[in-house]
């Protein structure tokens, strides 16, 4: 049962950086727009698509 | 979908019969419905951001092609003082943060982005499409703010500048913070219940832990709790302190005693070693009331951000005359006895008297009637007010601070401050719940301390543990987030929560008549005629396009492209004449056609309706049409009025006119009360008087003029449309303008009410439950913490039912 005695202070210290990522996170207003980011990475930052492309979807 | 090959592919409205115009997109001709539409496609296309098409999730907003009017407006921007007034400077570089219309979604995020990183000189920009906000850093040297805003426009976006809202300045650092204590407090939390289950499991005596690891798990706990009680739960001493600074009591002051004493005596217990902990309580307690602390936030913050957005800032400018020299300067500026010329279209910038010209000016904004008021040489115009004919010069009488438009302002800024609050239920309850909690915990000290005094303090730490008003101080926030939330799907835009619980004691309402009963805008009541009426409007509309007055607007939506308009000749204040296809026809009252074509006889006597106003269809021989055109009444007002008589809530209408028309309205809708010719002080008073009489009164507005009487009462809507003072003066503001909304609010505030009551029984009833085996020592920890949570989860799970509120 020792181990426990380490591993503990070992989650608090991991929880402790977990606590500041989420900080600065915060800071730097990743939480300001939840909407918009996940739909970000469909967008080509390209040339737009070559004529021949079939796989234009429709709209 | 068959109708899709008729939708504009841009914007997706239907395309009008006679208009055929295609843009090629991705090599596929797209049908367009209107220039405006074929030239923000083209724009798109030539920057080759067509990925907008593929990916949006909504159509985009109809294409307004900019005149040259806008244009102007949009280079006043640039005036140093106007700019300085949004804009601020870091370094080299200029920053600003824009409101941007018809944002919908990442698309059109992106298709922003994209556009303006072709512009040389600005340095970054985003865009935030949860609040429609555009932020922006660029070189000013190189780059106009106009040219930035034209660029935007080319692709079919407005962007204005704003001014945020004060509630808003708050709430912004205040919901971050929220956020931040939030996670301190849950990632805490996940670590505390981890030992404290460890030590639940050895409740039963059987010692799978050894002494030593039990006396570790405490000191471990005690260790992250630091956190939740001195960082994340701050804001609720804060809160109490305040509360009892002020000699009152709030729902915090009995949270900040439950978290400030549980912890002590737990952390007493750590070291004294005796007794139980209740470290995982504490937190738990805190994450559960961050939570909806936070939601309520995030909620205020969506609020405080949609009705500052709707705060645009239009520079105010006016063109100074400076012997032969024209200069645009700010309107604030102007000093007195200075001359400025005001065009057609454009706002008055100054309260003056007319130097030279004659016209005819719409004081809307100050009166709410819609008829222009002509204005002759000598006669005072007003800072706001709309110069609708001829260009006309004005000399400054009265600078900005005397000026009829601001003393309005500091009316409503007054009435402000006597705004009467009326307390909410959960404040009224808080008191008791205090008084309670206190009394129980002390009575169990002492009943203990004679019957057996090593258990007293543990059992009194107990009785406050099992009393912790947690689901009861989310008992109102939850149900006030709910309800917010499905009040905006209604179409109005709530301010604060708390304004609900106002709505179900409104006994009086009071209703301003143009632009809020009434449409505000003249549409056509009847026409007599002996030929085609389709045609009649057609040929009207298109002699109509060419002028302003509001009259003219009624016929816009008969507008044939087909029809042509020449020869067009405005005579002021008695109508318009035209060549429409090879024939000349005359259009206005009834002595400007007669003067034209001779009689009008056959249409009889000047018998009007007086709540109406007439005009005349005429050619060079005889009178064609006789059309009667009038401010409708909105279709839901009625049934609104009659819905609000049924349940007892009397109403008044306050209007500034004096005319027939106010009469009429009133009697058509039954309106209790009607006062006419009313100044915004006579309103004010009107409504102080029934206040001081006890009555709870609501104010529906939309104007300047109505800003005070918003102000000054109990609950006050602004309409969407209305002016910018109204609806920051407002409570709520109605979006859409629609006012069956109303009816359904009403509902739903009673609803919020009876959830409320029912977060409050189940709260205080388990409570209560809990009270007498805490008392008799009979609460070990974990049962208080699984209590605690669940009757929270059953509260908010209450309050979320407000959200299928039909």
């Amino acid at each position: 049962m020792n181990i426990i005695l380490i591993l503990i202070p070992v989650a608090i210290a991991i929880i402790a950086l977990a606590g500041y990522v989420f900080i600065w996170a915060v800071k730097s207003d990743q939480f300001e727009d939840l909407d918009r980011q996940g739909s970000n990475i469909l967008f080509d930052d390209d040339a737009p698509i070559k004529p021949d492309d079939k796989n234009t979807p429709e709209k | 979908m068959s109708n899709k090959v008729q939708d504009c592919f841009h914007c997706g409205e239907s395309i009008p019969t006679g208009f055929v115009d295609t843009v090629e997109i991705d090599n596929k001709a797209r049908d367009m419905c209107c220039v405006g539409c074929v030239a923000v496609a083209q724009a798109i296309v030539d920057n080759q951001l067509t990925g907008y098409y593929r990916h949006r999730s909504e159509k985009g907003a109809r294409g307004v092609e900019l005149v040259p009017d806008e244009l102007r407006n949009l280079q006043s921007y640039d005036l140093t003082e106007i700019e300085q007034e949004f804009t601020y400077q870091s370094g080299e570089l200029k920053e600003v943060i824009l409101t941007v219309e018809n944002v919908s979604c990442a698309a059109c995020a992106w298709l922003i982005e994209r556009k303006l990183a072709t512009l040389d000189g600005v340095e970054q920009c985003s865009v935030n499409t949860s609040s429609a906000r555009l932020s922006l850093k660029w070189h000013h040297q190189s780059l106009k703010l106009s040219d930035i805003l034209l660029a935007l426009a080319q692709i079919g976006y407005k962007a204005y500048p704003f001014k945020a809202d004060v509630a808003e300045q708050n709430e912004v650092a205040n919901a971050k913070a929220y956020l931040r204590r939030l996670t301190i407090a849950g990632l805490a939390t996940m670590q505390i219940m981890m030992f404290a289950m460890a030590s639940y499991f050895d409740v039963g005596g059987a010692s799978s832990l050894s002494d030593g690891l039990e006396e570790y798990f405490r000191y471990v706990s005690l260790l992250l709790a630091l956190p939740v009680v001195f960082y994340s739960s701050l804001p609720f001493y804060q809160n109490a302190f305040s509360a009892l600074l002020a000699k009152r009591l709030n729902m915090d002051v009995p949270v900040s005693i439950a978290i400030l004493l549980a912890f002590a005596a737990s952390a007493y217990a750590t070291i004294s070693e005796q007794g139980d902990v209740y470290f995982e309580s504490v937190c738990m307690f805190a994450f559960f009331l961050l939570l909806g602390r936070y939601l309520e936030q995030a909620a205020k913050r969506k609020a405080a951000q949609s009705s500052s957005n709707l705060l645009r800032l239009i520079p105010s400018t006016a063109t100074l005359i400076d012997g032969n020299e024209f200069s645009s300067v700010p309107a604030k500026t102007l000093k007195r006895e200075q001359r400025v010329l005001v065009k057609p279209g454009e706002v008055i910038p100054c309260d003056g008297v007319i130097a030279v010209g004659r016209t005819s000016c719409n004081e809307a904004i100050l009166t709410g009637e819609q008829l222009p008021v002509s204005k002759l040489v000598d006669d005072w115009v007003f800072a706001s007010t709309i110069n609708n004919d001829q260009a006309i010069e004005v000399i400054v009488k009265e600078e900005r601070d005397q000026q009829l438009i601001t003393k309005i302002i500091d009316l409503q800024e007054q009435a402000a401050n006597d705004k009467p609050k009326l307390a909410t239920l959960a404040d009224t309850l808080s008191q008791y719940v205090v008084v309670g909690i206190l009394v129980l915990a002390t009575a169990t000290y002492i009943g203990w301390y004679f019957v057996a005094p090593e258990h007293a303090l543990w059992n009194a730490l107990a009785v406050l543990v099992a009393t912790c008003p947690c689901a009861l101080s989310l008992a109102t926030p939850s149900a006030y987030t709910a309800a917010t939330t499905r009040l905006q799907q209604f179409g109005l835009l709530a301010k604060q929560g708390k304004t609900l619980d106002t709505l179900t004691q409104i006994d009086h309402i009071c209703f301003d008549k143009t632009g809020t009963l009434t449409t505000g805008e003249f549409s056509i009541n009847a026409i007599s005629s002996e030929r085609n009426t389709e045609q009649i409007l057609a040929i009207i509309a298109s002699i109509e396009a060419h002028s302003n007055h509001p009259i003219a607007q009624a016929f816009s939506s008969h507008y044939d492209a087909t029809l042509e308009a020449n020869d067009v000749n405005t005579v002021q204040g008695s109508g318009i004449s035209a060549m429409v296809e090879g024939c000349q026809y005359f259009v206005g009252s009834q002595r400007f056609v007669e003067h034209h074509c001779g009689t009008s006889a056959q249409y009889g006597p000047r018998e009007y309706n007086n709540h109406s106003v007439v005009i005349f269809l005429a050619d060079e021989h005889t009178i064609i049409a006789r059309i009667e055109l009038s401010d409708q009444i909105r279709s839901e007002s009625s049934a609104l009025i009659s819905n609000l008589h049924d349940q007892a809530i009397k109403t008044s209408m306050l209007t500034g006119d004096n005319s027939a028309n106010a009469d009429y309205v009133g009697q058509q809708l039954a309106i209790d009360d009607i006062k006419q010719g009313q100044s915004p002080t006579d309103k004010l008073n009107y409504l102080k008087d029934l206040q001081q009489q006890g009555s709870i009164v609501a104010m529906f507005g939309d104007g300047v003029n109505d800003a005070p009487v918003l102000s000054q009462a109990h609950l006050s809507f602004a309409m969407g449309t209305g002016a910018d003072i109204a609806k920051s003066s407002a409570d709520i503001v109605i979006l859409h303008n629609d006012l069956s909304a109303i009816a359904k609010s009403i509902i739903l505030a009673k609803r919020t009410k009876r959830v409320i009551k029912q977060n409050f029984c189940w709260a205080l009833g388990y409570n209560l439950t809990a009270v007498p085996f805490a008392i008799a020592g009979y609460l070990p920890p974990y049962v208080a913490a699984i209590g605690m949570s669940i009757s929270s989860i059953i509260v908010v799970s209450n309050s979320l039912r407000l959200l299928k509120v039909k």
